[in-house]
């Protein structure tokens, strides 16, 4: 099972720039989001389709946009691949009471269809290190 | 060389209703039992391209489809810039009744997923004795919280955010080419109108003080893939237990969209229901 630390993180900004669909779809793509995985906390900062700051654990006086805030579990469901119903997609997994949508939700909508390939990529990237394990 | 060509034709049809001539664009394939297929919220009758090309399908029905007003090829009514759009249970229905009426349909099957599953619980208790029976697909009682702003929003780019949203609606093991192309459907929504859709979808659409007077004449069948967030299995089924003989079917690796984003494996599920009907067969489900 894969999990959401730092490691994963480092690899999809390893990810974003060589994937010919970001290209496409992150053109316009700018947003600071908060993730946390339980008491872990991330903030990334994206810029053009690319992940150009990882802050771990980042002072509460650093501004983000919109957050995903779930527990480890719910990361290691959405990072399955398949993941099982109510934990494929991020509004599943928050109209379901699995993960917390906060922020500024039109940033998130401006971004929407961007920051759902980065979440792909990151499953994707998850899949190759669980798989590599294996 | 002879051109490859669908079965599928398409034609336009004046619908009288509300004192409007509708302009309504349908597609249709086959002989047989009519069955009138309903499209999801926000886009249009593209959806069922599948289920118009089945011969397995179109051998026994008469499979149409059509765009509702302001979807697809079907224009909006006149007048139409200067009204917020609305769906609402009373025209939904009424409109897909007057549709039938118009192309003289004897009791027909009404198929339709989604918000056109959700009304076939408005036309069994309403129009009973013009329909044979209704499939309705990822429907329940009451499905709320999808009346969102930001599906219009000036700020937002409505094309990839309509999409978006319901990509996720999708189940993950769906092929990718139709998952893409039913992204591709929402992406050309007219804007505003898959929110006024989501009007009825959310909003207008409470039927959980109805569900007991459905006298069960009609067969009813109820069909959510498991990968459904917006309608999950437990809403289909908690519904289909409240309305007389009622029928849920409960369908793995699919999600929201199971005619378009998964043909094959929705017809599993579809043609034991579609058999029944038509006289053959016991029973629904795989």
């Amino acid at each position: 099972m894969a999990a959401l630390d730092h490691p994963l993180l480092e690899r999809l900004r390893d990810a974003m720039p060589n994937d010919p669909e970001m290209q496409i779809v992150g053109k316009f793509m700018r947003c600071d989001v908060l993730l946390s995985s339980g008491d872990k906390r991330y903030l990334l900062r994206f810029d053009h389709g690319r992940l150009t700051e990882i802050v771990e654990d980042p002072h509460p006086a650093l501004a983000w946009n919109f957050a995903l805030k779930a527990g480890p579990g719910t990361w290691e469901r959405f990072l399955q691949d398949p993941p099982p119903p109510e934990f494929h997609d991020v509004w599943a997994a928050a109209w379901l009471g699995h993960l917390t949508l906060e922020g500024d939700i039109k940033v998130f909508m401006q971004n929407h269809f961007a920051f759902w390939r980065t979440l792909k990529l990151l499953r994707i990237q998850a899949q190759a290190t669980s798989g590599a394990a294996a | 060389m002879t051109a490859l060509h669908e079965p599928v034709t398409g034609r336009y049809v004046y619908v009288p209703h509300g004192g409007h001539e509708y302009r309504i664009y349908y597609e249709e394939a086959g002989d047989g039992i009519p069955l009138v297929c309903l499209h999801t919220a926000g886009t249009d009758a593209r959806e069922w391209r599948h289920q118009l090309n089945d011969a397995d399908i179109t051998s026994h029905y008469r499979v149409i489809a059509f765009d509702m007003p302001r979807h697809g090829k079907s224009i909006p009514p006149v007048g139409f810039e200067r009204e917020e759009y609305r769906l609402t249970a009373t025209f939904y229905s009424e409109f897909v009744m007057a549709f039938c009426d118009a192309l003289e349909l004897e009791r027909p099957v009404v198929m339709g997923s989604s918000m056109g599953g959700n009304i076939c619980l408005h036309i069994a208790l309403n129009f009973e004795e013009k329909i044979r029976a209704l499939i309705a697909i990822e429907a329940c009682d009451h499905s709320p919280g999808w009346y969102i702003s930001w599906l219009e929003h000036p700020h937002v780019h409505g094309g990839e955010a309509c999409a978006t949203s319901v990509y996720g609606l999708m189940a993950p093991q769906s092929p990718d080419e139709y998952r893409w192309e039913t992204w591709w459907y929402y992406a050309q929504g007219g804007p505003g109108i898959f929110k006024g859709d989501l009007y009825f979808y959310s909003v207008d659409h409470d039927f959980r003080k109805l569900n007991e007077k459905i006298t069960g004449n009609v067969p009813l069948y109820l069909m959510t893939g498991v990968y459904d967030f917006a309608c999950t299995p437990e809403m289909t089924e908690a519904t289909a237990q409240k309305i007389k003989g009622a029928e849920s079917i409960i369908m793995e690796e699919i999600g929201h969209f199971p005619m378009s984003e998964n043909p094959v494996t929705f017809k599993r599920y579809l043609m034991p229901v579609l058999e029944t009907i038509r006289g053959v067969g016991s029973g629904g489900g795989a």
